[in-house]
């Protein structure tokens, strides 16, 4: 972040909590203008809660929240200039598409003839404008969606908030309406903040990530950032698909730069650390993305497993197996692979990438990007 | 064919029980109201439109008639007023939703006669609570004030009236507001919205069906309004009082005297039907809407 970059969004040291449940726990996040940030966690994480509270539609027990330098803690939504795409579009069912699209303006009380204008621009952006004086009913999930837009840009607010607007739609359409944001944030080139529990959405949108988990951030970052260096075994695991195997590994040796472990049935090998082990472990928690197994050559196997299912997708296989000891393993090898069910398969693990995590779940193989 | 022989024999009871006890009796209505007919026994004189041309020259009659229109038009706009009112503040996040609804509820889980009791106290002019309040807050005027006297009694039985009758839509109303997303409250409130907004550009449109239905059901319950005024009367229903239902009553039955015009009675009891039937027809034609989906 440049000294000149403008802070659009400044969350600092926000709380909440549902009676004595605590939803957000010091959530620390500034967002730059013009950024795609999106908050991605699993179900019941905060994610959700946390952007109601910058909507203004929650209140939060501790923290501030300022939107353009303004400090807008305590006011109330309107005087935020946000405006948030709901999960379920909230459009009102007795209200034509052009009549929902304008009724920011309408209850504004601004001219008629501005609120046309207004929305009429706003149905060519979103090529929508054929269906303005339809109701919602009359729309499909994917139009009824571009309206739901349609009202929040007619706002021009500082920033647009989506809580997870595409989880209604089915997957072509949602991959659809991905590029299409992602083609309307060139475009606006406001800040926007977007909720999803899917990762692959996370993923191809955001310019940063929030991970979030149980009411904290577990990490912010870059998606490949993320993907390449999660700072702990949680976004390990829910960044990046299919996702990260987690395997008990024996520590062969420790030493200041690197591990040496050990998998079951295979052979040890060193791994670079960035982190130093705290005291004596015998075993650790070894993280190997699918896509960072290869079929091992003759004797050069880091482990091998029992194969389960394979599922041959054209371009790539995906191989599911057991090692000994019952622990499940995917793999993702390029190609088509035929391999029977049962058959006993050698796989060699590209070394620089693998992650170690210790008994707290952190990453001891933070490696710069 | 099997599909239609059970749903033939499912509706079967229904539609014997609804004829043998609706239908019949309502075209029989219509056809003792042209004789000149006590109730009793076979003697029974066909006066064709008689009946109602007595009623056209009848003023208790229009007395009823204009009492019953008072309740169904002042009594409505109040009852419906104040429902929407009640709703609007129980759901505005305020402590003990259930327990106000079920307080305003209350008056119609209670004995009409009961509650005409209860007001009779209220209304009691000399140690009634209502003058007793007004004189401990000074308003001596008021405090003074007859309210059962034959000018007043009318309104102040539609004062009970409303209060016992806005308990129950607001059950209704607040059924329709509180199936309406919470996130169109909330995308208004990002927007701006004032409450008087939300009111009006959410909440009327959205519980619209809810409202022709409480209009409707309010129609039917004010065109026979009999329980409630005729036990504010108590033993002498005063004819201030007197609604289309309970001149129907004392036409048909008698007060302490008896009557026993049973023809004319049931004259009353047409022009009860075909004022509910109209006022329905209106009001479905006027809120007439697209169903919602939401």
């Amino acid at each position: 972040m440049t000294a000149d970059t403008k802070i659009s969004l400044s969350i600092e040291n926000v709380e909440k909590y549902y009676g004595g449940y605590r939803a957000l726990s010091d959530i620390d996040i500034s967002v730059v203008e013009g950024e795609f940030l999106v908050l991605v966690g699993p179900s019941g994480c905060g994610k959700s809660t946390l952007m109601r509270c910058i909507a203004g539609l929650e209140k939060i027990d501790a923290g501030t929240l300022r939107i353009g330098g303004r400090d807008v803690t305590s006011a109330i939504p309107s005087e935020r200039g946000v405006a948030m795409v709901f999960q379920s579009y909230a459009l009102y069912p007795h209200m034509t598409v052009a009549d929902n699209i304008g009724f920011p303006l309408r209850i504004a009380k601004r001219p008629k003839a501005e609120i046309k204008a207004r929305v009429a621009e706003v149905g060519r952006l979103l090529k929508i404008e054929g269906l303005l004086s339809r109701r919602p009913r009359e729309l499909s999930g994917g139009q009824r969606q571009r309206v739901a837009i349609g009202r929040a840009l007619v706002h021009q607010p500082q920033i647009y908030l989506f809580d997870e607007p595409l989880s209604n739609l089915d997957a072509a359409l949602r991959v659809e309406m991905r590029v299409e944001l992602a083609r309307l944030h060139n475009a606006t080139g406001t800040t926007m903040v977007y909720v999803t529990h899917d990762q692959v959405e996370a993923m191809t949108m955001a310019n940063r990530i929030v991970v979030m988990n149980g009411g904290v951030i577990e990490q912010i970052g870059a998606p490949l950032e993320l993907f390449n260096n999660p700072a702990n075994r949680f976004v390990a695991g829910f960044i990046g698909q299919p996702t990260t195997n987690f395997v008990n590994g024996r520590v062969v040796s420790a030493d200041a730069g690197a591990i040496t472990v050990e998998l079951p049935g295979g052979k040890p090998f060193p791994v670079a650390v960035t982190e130093r082990l705290k005291g004596p472990t015998p075993t650790l928690e070894v993280g190997i993305r699918p896509q960072f197994f290869s079929l091992a050559q003759d004797g050069a196997a880091d482990l091998t497993i029992t194969v389960d299912v394979v599922e041959q997708l054209g371009d790539e296989t995906l191989i599911y197996g057991e090692l000994d000891g019952d622990q499940s393993i995917t793999v993702q090898v390029a190609g088509q692979h035929h391999v029977a069910r049962g058959a006993r398969l050698d796989l060699a693990v590209d070394h620089d990438k693998v992650m170690l995590f210790d008994d707290r779940g952190l990453n001891l193989c933070r490696r710069p990007s | 064919m099997i599909r239609g022989r059970m749903i033939a024999g499912f509706l079967t009871p229904a539609i014997l029980v609804y004829g043998f006890f609706f239908l019949l009796p309502t075209l029989f209505t219509f056809y003792y109201s042209l004789f000149d007919w006590s109730g009793f026994g076979e003697e029974k004189t066909f006066v064709g439109l008689q009946n109602y041309v007595r009623l056209w020259n009848d003023y208790v009659f229009w007395l009823s008639l204009w009492n019953t229109v008072m309740i169904l038009l002042v009594g409505g706009v109040f009852i419906m007023g104040l429902a929407f009112l009640y709703t609007i503040l129980i759901n505005s996040g305020i402590w003990g939703k259930k327990f106000f609804r079920f307080i305003f509820f209350l008056p119609n889980i209670v004995s009409v006669v009961a509650l005409s009791a209860m007001w009779a106290y209220i209304y009691n002019p000399r140690i009634g609570l209502l003058n007793t309040a007004f004189a401990s807050v000074g308003l001596e005027g008021l405090s003074k004030t007859l309210w059962t006297s034959p000018d007043n009694i009318f309104w102040a039985m539609l004062a009970a009236l409303i209060w016992v009758f806005t308990g129950f839509f607001l059950i209704l109303i607040m059924a329709g507001v509180d199936k309406i997303p919470a996130d169109m409250y909330e995308a208004a409130d990002l927007a701006g919205a004032s409450l008087w907004q939300k009111f009006r550009l959410i909440t009327v449109p959205m519980t619209w069906d809810v409202l022709t239905i409480s209009f409707v059901i309010w129609v039917i319950n004010a065109i026979k309004m009999f329980e409630f005024p005729f036990a504010f009367g108590l033993l002498q229903v005063p004819q201030q009082l007197y609604t289309l239902g309970i001149y129907l009553y004392v036409m048909g039955f008698g007060k302490r005297e008896p009557i026993y015009q049973l023809g004319y009675a049931t004259a009353i009891g047409v022009v009860m039907l075909v004022l509910a039937f109209v006022m329905i027809v209106v009001i479905r034609r006027l809120m007439r809407t697209d169903s919602l989906e939401f």
